[in-house]
């Protein structure tokens, strides 16, 4: 009882001086990376809102913080008009020109909505009974499938381009948004599948045992107790696909069809078929719009994002 | 009393009672076997292309599956079966190679394989409606879409790239032997060998490099700092974009004509060159600083969680042994963390060797061919018309990823297993 109170050395640890060397060095480093980091975004960010003039004469850490009357001519005749500094967002959203076609990258985020949702959802139905089947009631040749299914997530995707684009022509869907999902959902299958296989092989044998005993059967246990129980890896696998999906490139301008472009393929097209003056504030701005998705997702999940990443890549 | 401990798993999910199936479940499994015949014949699916392997790799596939759904290949009937199936893909394959090598639907050949795919649906109803005790039947059937995309998808396409590599398709893919003239034609390409030095250059700086930031953030982010979170989020952010948005970014900020070079010399440094962009020796370096920025933070990520998981019962020891910290990690901590590593490195080299959309965005190869790289190669080459040669700079790539693969499929799975 008192030999406590009879203690009189300092215990704990050693208390932390405000200042020393190795802090220092420490926070320089952490501090000059993160902003090596941040400089991309904040040039972004300030050119999309700069005008053409500004972007050609001036400089690109400087934003641009005085927006002119600039004289406008159109069939109409010639106009003052006052500059706004949203006026490249705008013109990114609904008016900039791949070719022929001037109606911004907007109808391209809903294409990329509609192939990202329905994806996501298949591709998480198959993995989730996948890596419940593979993780309890494991069959013949089960892990040699698995064993084929991880090596082939990591072979490049130029590998097995063709024959899918031969496949989908095949199934009678190729070029229509029906083929960037199967697609999506045939190479998601892999990391989903290991992420559910893994988390359900984590929760305690015991549950599964129990349920069982009381004459469970496979789809029972599925339905009643372990997807109840996956909403964090849920969570995790969705962030993982909803950014995936959403910022493919390959697949959509293979798979999709010119109509059905997801946003990062008509960014690029954007970008490549430009005429005459490169406006690069709009295209700055078409930029934001299309990571403003991922980046919310990002931004808002934090830790899901991460643990997301370091379960997809590290076998748990 | 048999405690819950005491269950065996695989015995419970195989137990008789559990295994016998009423009639109403058989015959659902064979109606549904019947309808996806049924969608397989009206779409001709799988592989109408697929030439002469189209029905060898059907019969194979159903070989597979027939065996993990536990056909009993010891009787007769299942026996005359298969062979059946391989005999009719046999004559199917020889009467495709016979015609010139023209594809599979043309009217001899379609109609053979219109009965192969009966014979393959009839089986697998007889197998279906006559092999009750089927194990751990549901489970096999929730695995059906992995099965299918494992053989078709992973398997049967990776083989269809590589037999079609030995013929001279060009727009469209018709076998023609051609045995190995087109990687010969691969290896007189000065394309493909630009290509091949950019990949090496971005695999080895991208690696390199990646690892070294990665791990000096983590040990640093290690160190009990404050703000934590916000400099985590800072350096995983570029990991949430696309390449294509993460690419035109670089472009513009390392343009000579508006970017980095105008600016720092407006600002009064005259001299100041930094036109790597446009400069042929030195584009893919552009390519290394975009793809550092965007995955340095992934390696960070997976260093700090692999950090985390060192137990402290091992700083400790170390501390009271007066190691100096920076020893500690050298000899102790990065030796343990040696599985993390491994995987960490398969993932980042894995990742750079198929880089794609990261070139296309910012240079698109440029300028002129400088910094083209194997998998722009192999897609340019398959859809403009030279479908052979690239499938043969894809089966390169397949089995460059091989040899990357291999030991580590062994390490991890083949190894790892005998430990546990």
């Amino acid at each position: 009882m008192s030999s406590q109170s009879l203690s009189i050395e300092p215990s704990g640890p050693k208390p932390r001086k405000w200042f020393e060397w190795e802090r220092v060095l420490i926070y320089s480093f952490l501090i000059i990376t993160a902003l090596y980091w941040l400089f991309p975004l904040y040039i972004v960010i300030i050119t999309s809102f700069k005008d053409l003039v500004t972007i050609r004469d001036g400089n690109i850490f400087m934003p641009q913080l005085h927006y002119p009357i600039v004289e406008v001519t159109t069939d109409a005749g010639t106009q003052m008009v006052q500059e706004h500094f949203y006026d490249p967002w705008v013109r990114a959203w609904l008016h900039v020109c791949t070719g022929l076609q001037c109606e911004g990258i907007s109808p391209n985020f809903w294409k990329s909505v509609i192939i990202t949702v329905p994806s996501v959802i298949i591709s998480i139905a198959v993995a989730v009974t996948t890596g419940y089947a593979l993780s309890n009631w494991p069959f013949k040749f089960s892990e040699a499938f698995f064993t084929v299914l991880i090596v082939g997530s990591f072979i490049p995707y130029q590998v097995m381009l063709y024959p899918m684009v031969l496949l989908t022509k095949n199934m009678g869907i190729y070029s229509t948004l029906y083929a960037v999902i199967f697609v999506h959902t045939v190479f998601g299958l892999p990391i989903l599948t290991l992420l559910f296989r893994n988390y359900f092989q984590s929760l305690p044998a015991e549950l599964f045992k129990a349920a069982r005993v009381d004459g469970a059967g496979f789809w029972r246990i599925l339905f009643q107790i372990f997807l109840p129980m996956s909403l964090p890896i849920m969570v995790v696998a969705i962030i993982l696909q909803v950014t995936g999906i959403w910022n493919d490139f390959l697949f959509g301008v293979v798979f999709a069809g010119p109509q059905n472009y997801p946003m990062p393929v008509k960014l690029n097209n954007i970008f490549t078929s430009a005429q005459g003056v490169k406006e690069y504030n709009v295209e700055m701005a078409a930029s934001i719009l299309t990571g403003a998705v991922p980046l919310f997702i990002y931004f808002f999940s934090g830790k899901w994002f991460v643990r997301g990443i370091a379960a997809g890549a590290v076998k748990g | 009393m048999t405690t819950l401990d005491q269950l065996n798993l695989r015995e419970l999910n195989q137990a008789p009672h559990l295994q016998q199936f009423s009639n109403p479940v058989r015959y659902g499994f064979a109606a549904l076997m019947a309808a996806v015949g049924y969608l397989a014949l009206y779409f001709d699916w799988p592989f109408e292309t697929l030439g002469v392997f189209q029905p060898m790799m059907y019969a194979l596939g159903l070989v597979v599956v027939s065996l993990v759904i536990d056909i009993p290949f010891d009787r007769l009937s299942y026996q005359l079966g298969m062979i059946g199936i391989f005999i009719l893909g046999a004559i199917t394959a020889f009467l495709a190679w016979s015609s010139g090598g023209t594809i599979i639907s043309q009217d001899g050949a379609d109609l053979i394989w219109k009965i192969t795919a009966l014979f393959v649906i009839l089986f697998t109803l007889a197998a279906a409606v006559w092999n009750a005790p089927f194990k751990n039947f549901h489970s096999k059937i929730a695995a059906i879409p992995m099965m299918y995309i494992v053989l078709f998808a992973f398997i049967g396409c990776s083989i269809w790239t590589v037999v079609f590599s030995t013929s001279n398709a060009k727009i469209y893919p018709t076998y023609t032997y051609a045995g190995f003239g087109q990687y010969l034609r691969l290896w007189h390409s000065d394309k493909w060998w630009i290509a091949v030095q950019n990949v090496l250059i971005y695999i080895g700086f991208s690696t390199v490099l990646a690892f070294v930031i990665g791990f000096l953030l983590a040990v640093f982010m290690d160190q009990k700092i404050r703000l934590e979170g916000l400099f985590r989020t800072i350096y995983l952010y570029p990991f949430a974009l696309s390449f294509i948005v993460t690419g035109h970014v670089w472009a513009w900020i390392l343009s000579p004509e508006y970017g980095l070079e105008k600016s720092v010399r407006q600002l009064g440094w005259t001299s100041f060159s930094f036109d790597w962009l446009t400069n042929t020796d030195k584009a893919i370096y552009c390519v290394v600083i975009a793809g550092l920025w965007q995955g340095a933070g992934l390696v960070m990520a997976l260093m700090l969680a692999g950090l985390r998981g060192i137990d402290d019962e091992v700083w400790k020891a170390a501390r009271v042994d007066g190691i100096p910290k920076w020893r500690t990690y050298w000899s102790i901590v990065i030796p343990m963390m040696r599985p993390v590593l491994i995987t960490t490195f398969v993932i980042v080299a894995s990742g750079a060797f198929r880089v794609y959309d990261i070139v296309v965005a910012l240079t698109d190869g440029g300028p002129g061919i400088s910094s083209t790289v194997p998998s722009q190669y192999v897609y340019v080459n398959l859809f403009s018309g030279n479908i052979a040669q690239g499938l043969a700079a894809a089966t390169i790539m397949l089995l460059i990823s091989a040899i990357i693969l291999i030991p580590w499929v062994y390490v991890e799975f083949v190894k790892g297993k005998q430990i546990r």
